[in-house]
């Protein structure tokens, strides 16, 4: 449903996207996850062909969406505005965009989405007076007058109070349900496993990691041996002796580290094994990295610089 | 031009259910009418002159009021990015704000016009009508002047950033009033002949043309990097 290719965004000299690929799937909830000042907003704003990329491709449906203002009906989106008019009426709101995008039996729709997201009983009254966790949902609501394939939400439960951050979770937890495609950027990651199925995490314009929320929880609950050898000459030949052994799963060299991935916790004298081998070897360590652990190194980064 | 239409309906809707809007709306066009109606009454067959000009200007001065509220406001609101990302195409959106402005400016523009020959004609004995001229005015070359002045500065809106705007527009307000007073002077009392109406109609013509061909220089990256 979404490509996104080699994308490199730069304002001025600042590179603030640096060559991110990834894709989304019909269906899929995506989150693309990242501290303040990511670039989450940035990416989103050029799939949605509001800001063109400097370099690289993306793609909606096989379309550009910022080239084919037909194909902009296939989405709808929650931006950090919620694009709600605070003089009109939350029905009026509703039935503006309605009009926009060519609704048929728009009365029906309008109220079925009002009762969905609990506003039914509030509809005539101006929506400058409601409470933010109010207007999130109407937004929602507006988002979804067209039955979009895609959602694309920024950062849809920041600023709200936790009540409302509970409602709007679970408002997106039921689009999900209706098999919708759903494109969420969030800060949080707690939010993000509750609701999401794919994840990507962005840093600084770069995707760190980017998989199946399940996968990524195996991934990254096993227990990880990082060794330091003392030469890296024999790169190869070590990493075909550490697949060899059977309580490895996964082993990833890098200059002179190694990343073990083990089965279980207890493995047998790891030292004894690499020195029989030939293998000299400086450290060997345990390190244990949970998608949160990793996520709280990017964010405590991000809060030093 | 459907969908043009739905967008100025609901900004017209949304002067309407603006209280200083609204007063707006009656205020200047009563101020002025019975201010210059007195004057009518004093200096006689002046009448013409001031359906030229005091119209226009009430129309000008709303359609200014206008646009701050539907191109400036929705820009500083980010609400135009939501509506960027419907199947409206930039200059439709463009277009639909910009008649969203113009016609109400226009009706004010008309209801100022009929209030002057109104209460002129009540304070008078005798009946005093303005000549033919005017009604082309009225008809076709005021609505084509708010076309301009709501397209330009609209554009301007569209295309500066948050602080240049602000600037921009007092500098705009400042232009079309010192020609339109310059204009003023330059005819004096002397009557509004066909060729001053017919060369202004021109005039107007041509920067609707101009204002059409700008918005080509508009575009959604623009937009969107220019609102904070
Ligand atoms: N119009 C712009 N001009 C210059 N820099 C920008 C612009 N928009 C965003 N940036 C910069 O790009 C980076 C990413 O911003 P953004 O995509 O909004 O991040 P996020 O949504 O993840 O918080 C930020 O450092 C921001 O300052
Ligand atoms: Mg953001």
């Amino acid at each position: 449903m979404i490509e996104v290719r080699n994308l490199t965004k730069k304002f001025g000299k600042r590179t603030v996207l640096n060559n991110i690929t990834f894709s989304v799937a019909e269906g899929e909830v995506f989150g693309y996850l990242g501290p303040n000042g990511a670039g989450k907003t940035t990416t989103m704003r050029i799939i949605l062909g509001l800001l063109n990329p400097t370099s690289g491709k993306v793609l909606v449906m096989g379309k550009d969406l910022a080239e084919d203002d037909e194909a902009r009906r296939s989405i709808g989106v929650a931006l950090e505005n919620d694009g709600l008019y605070e003089d009109l009426s939350a029905y009026d709101n509703l039935e503006y965009y309605a009009q926009l995008y060519d609704v048929s039996r728009c009365k029906e729709r309008i109220e079925e989405l009002l009762k969905f997201v609990g506003l039914y009983e509030r509809r005539n009254e101006k929506v400058g007076v409601f409470s933010k966790g109010m207007r999130r949902k109407l937004a929602i609501a507006r988002a979804i007058i067209h039955d979009p394939k895609i959602l694309f939400l920024d950062e849809p439960s920041t600023g709200l109070d936790p009540e409302a951050q509970i409602m709007v979770r679970e408002l997106i937890l039921e689009l999900s349900k209706e098999r919708k495609t759903i494109f969420l950027n969030s800060h949080d990651l707690d939010e993000v496993q509750r609701i999401c199925n794919r994840i990507a995490i962005l840093h600084k314009g770069r995707i760190m990691v980017c998989d199946a929320v399940e996968s990524l929880r195996k991934r990254f609950s096993k227990p990880m041996v990082s060794i330091l050898m003392s030469d890296e000459e024999n790169g190869r030949r070590v990493l075909e002796v550490l697949n060899s052994l059977d309580f490895v799963s996964g082993c990833e060299i890098k200059d002179k580290t190694i990343t073990l991935i083990l089965k279980e916790e207890k493995q047998p004298n790891l030292l004894k094994i690499l020195t029989e081998n030939g293998i000299e070897v400086e450290e060997i360590k345990k390190v244990r990295k949970s998608l949160e652990d990793i996520y709280l190194e990017i964010m405590q980064k991000e809060e030093i610089r | 031009m459907k969908k043009e239409f739905i967008i100025a309906r609901k900004e017209m809707r949304e002067i309407l259910q603006s209280k200083s809007s609204l007063f707006f709306a009656l205020g200047y066009p009563i101020f002025f009418s019975v201010m210059t109606a007195l004057g009518i009454r004093k200096i006689p067959g002046t009448m013409d002159t001031v359906i030229f000009y005091i119209p226009l200007l009430i129309g000008i001065l709303f359609a200014y009021v206008s646009t701050g509220r539907i191109f400036f406001r929705e820009k500083q609101d980010k609400i135009i990015e939501t509506l960027l990302c419907t199947p409206l195409s930039l200059k439709r959106l463009w277009l639909g704000k910009v008649l969203g402005a113009a016609i109400p400016s226009y009706a004010v523009s008309i209801f100022s016009a009929i209030l002057i020959v109104l209460v002129s004609n009540t304070l008078m004995k005798s009946l005093v009508l303005p000549s033919p001229i005017l009604l082309l005015h009225m008809l076709i070359t005021i609505p084509l002047f708010l076309l301009v002045v709501v397209g330009l500065i609209g554009f301007l809106y569209l295309l500066a950033g948050m602080r240049e705007i602000r600037a921009a527009g007092t500098v705009i307000f400042v232009v079309i009033f010192g020609a339109l007073f310059g204009g003023l002077r330059l005819i004096g009392k002397s009557h509004i002949s066909w060729l001053i109406e017919v060369a202004l109609m021109i005039i107007s013509l041509f920067l609707v043309i101009l204002t059409g061909y700008l918005t080509r220089y508009l575009s959604k990256e623009r937009i969107v990097t220019t609102i904070t």
